[in-house]
């Protein structure tokens, strides 16, 4: 029997598709000197390298393996001859279930008057019964390898191990980095959620921590009080524009650090909406250069499960001009009618932009949505001006746009959560 | 849930129906004070159309979301979920 076809990409008529690589999902692609590095979700598989030289021709030139079994690294960023990649624990949400196994299993046996069936236990944390013999053994095993590992770069096809440096709890998510500092999103000791973790890269074979930032109610071992169930408010990332981090803290917003003194990080401002807004905050960036006389930044809400009579994931434009008190400007919103695949299984709303400034353009990620380009030359009426979206990988229901890069050239970059790698031009 | 990205404590709240969300709370937006939400913004805002809202349509319009939500809350058969 044949194989179904496969749907073509679609997009709109000044986009045009450029190549398109069977890969490993991926959770950031970052585009530097003519070489693309992908962190892929999920071990075995771990960084990988391509030449991008010739873009309708990718061609991967090395590939880095995780550090074990249990940890993924699929965050990267680089800077000069720099690469950093994360270490995260790997399924990472599924195994803190584990730690709710003896407490569940004590108030099921005094409710029942029995000891509690598998089934029964399962059921109340909300995984399958078979999960179970997984998470107590995630559990027993504990873990400490979270943290993130420095490369030397300077031949992409070769990248030279510098340093690892272990950091706690979970591990690291996703983070920036300059030729001077990492600003390190990650769990620590004492600390509930991420928090940021700043290291000097002087030496870069010694990352040197130089402050921590976090916000109040998470350093519970310094006697705080998290007012939030869980790790709801956390630090996703900070992105550094000028002596400013813009952090996106997930359920706690978007918050504006000073790092004049980078020894002494320091809240400046902030920007809650939740409630009673739904998403979380994922990505808040300070444009570097005005735009129509504004100083801006752009936000974007991680899509959740979808409730029908909430929004979708969104863009925010935010004015900047007085960072102490972030406003926004406008929100930008992609209808389900966009994207045949809007129903069609998986998420569909937004997720992450270019993490660096193309003019007044935006090329955002929404999952089943696809690659939105945005202009927001007039900041209050942002515009779509083209799109892409990548056919489904083979043996999902429809593809699940993660993260996206822009080179010099404006060639653009999507990789796929589940599967895929995109390569396509835009013309205006 | 996307057990990658999100914790338990994070699992979206139960919600009414759709209809009766939506005609509770453009009633309750009607009534606040200022100028009504465009019916555009809203046709945006639930994802039927592409576009741009601006930040006092979006707040008038989560507002009279979580207000109607609430509400549903406490009435009579206000838990139906689509």
């Amino acid at each position: 029997m044949n194989a179904p076809p496969r749907p073509e990409v679609l997009h709109s008529a000044n986009v045009t598709p450029l190549a398109r690589l069977d890969i490993p999902g991926g959770g950031e692609v970052v585009v530097h000197r003519n070489h693309a590095f992908i962190g892929h979700m999920s071990p075995p598989d771990g960084t990988a390298i391509y030449d991008v030289s010739d873009p309708r021709r990718p061609r991967q030139v090395a590939r880095i393996a995780p550090p074990d079994g249990f940890s993924h690294t699929h965050k990267v960023k680089v800077a000069g001859d720099l690469m950093i990649t994360n270490v995260e624990r790997h399924k990472r949400h599924f195994f803190r279930k584990g730690e709710r196994i003896a407490a569940v299993t004590a108030d099921l046996a005094a409710t029942l008057g029995r000891p509690p069936q598998e089934a029964e236990i399962a059921a109340e944390i909300g995984v399958a019964p078979g999960d179970l013999d997984t998470l107590r053994a995630g559990l027993a095993r504990g873990y400490q390898d979270g943290g993130f590992r420095v490369w030397d770069i300077a031949d992409p096809a070769n990248p030279r191990h510098l340093a690892t440096v272990h950091t706690g709890g979970i591990g690291v998510h996703r983070f920036d980095m300059d030729e001077r500092y990492a600003y390190i999103s990650t769990e620590m000791e004492g600390y509930v959620g991420n928090i940021l973790v700043i290291y000097d890269l002087a030496d870069p074979t010694r990352p040197r921590e130089v402050a921590r930032w976090h916000m109040p109610g998470q350093h519970v071992a310094g006697g705080e009080t998290p007012s939030w169930p869980g790790q709801r408010c956390r630090l996703h990332h900070a992105l550094r524009v000028g002596d400013t981090l813009w952090a996106a803290c997930w359920y706690a917003g978007a918050h504006v650090i000073d790092i004049s003194d980078i020894t002494a990080p320091r809240t400046i401002g902030r920007f809650n909406y939740h409630p009673p807004f739904p998403e979380p905050t994922h990505t808040f960036f300070r444009l570097a250069e005005p735009i129509a006389g504004r100083d801006l930044a752009l936000m974007i809400d991680e899509e959740h499960d979808h409730v029908p009579g909430q929004p979708h994931g969104f863009l925010w434009v935010m004015d900047v001009s007085d960072p102490t008190r972030p406003v926004p400007v406008s929100t930008f919103h992609v209808s389900e009618r966009e994207s045949p695949y809007a129903r069609a299984g998986g998420r569909f709303g937004g997720h992450q932009f270019q993490e660096r400034q193309i003019g007044s353009l935006v090329f955002a990620t929404w999952f089943a949505g696809g690659v939105r380009i945005i202009d927001i030359a007039t900041p209050e009426t942002p515009r779509e001006i083209g799109h892409y979206l990548p056919s489904p990988a083979p043996g999902h229901a429809s593809p699940q746009s993660n993260d996206v890069d822009v080179d010099e050239r404006g060639v653009v970059y999507v990789i796929d959560r589940d599967r895929g790698f995109d390569v396509f031009s835009f013309a205006r | 849930m996307c057990e990658d990205c999100f914790d338990e404590s994070e699992v979206p709240g139960e919600r009414p129906s759709l209809p009766r969300l939506m005609q509770a709370a453009r009633h309750i937006e009607r009534d606040f004070p200022g100028e009504a939400v465009p019916s555009e913004a809203w046709v945006i805002y639930l994802g039927r159309r592409s576009g741009t809202i601006d930040w006092p349509a979006m707040q008038r319009i989560a507002r009279a979301m979580e207000a109607a939500g609430l509400l549903l809350s406490l009435t009579p058969g206000g838990d139906l979920r689509n």
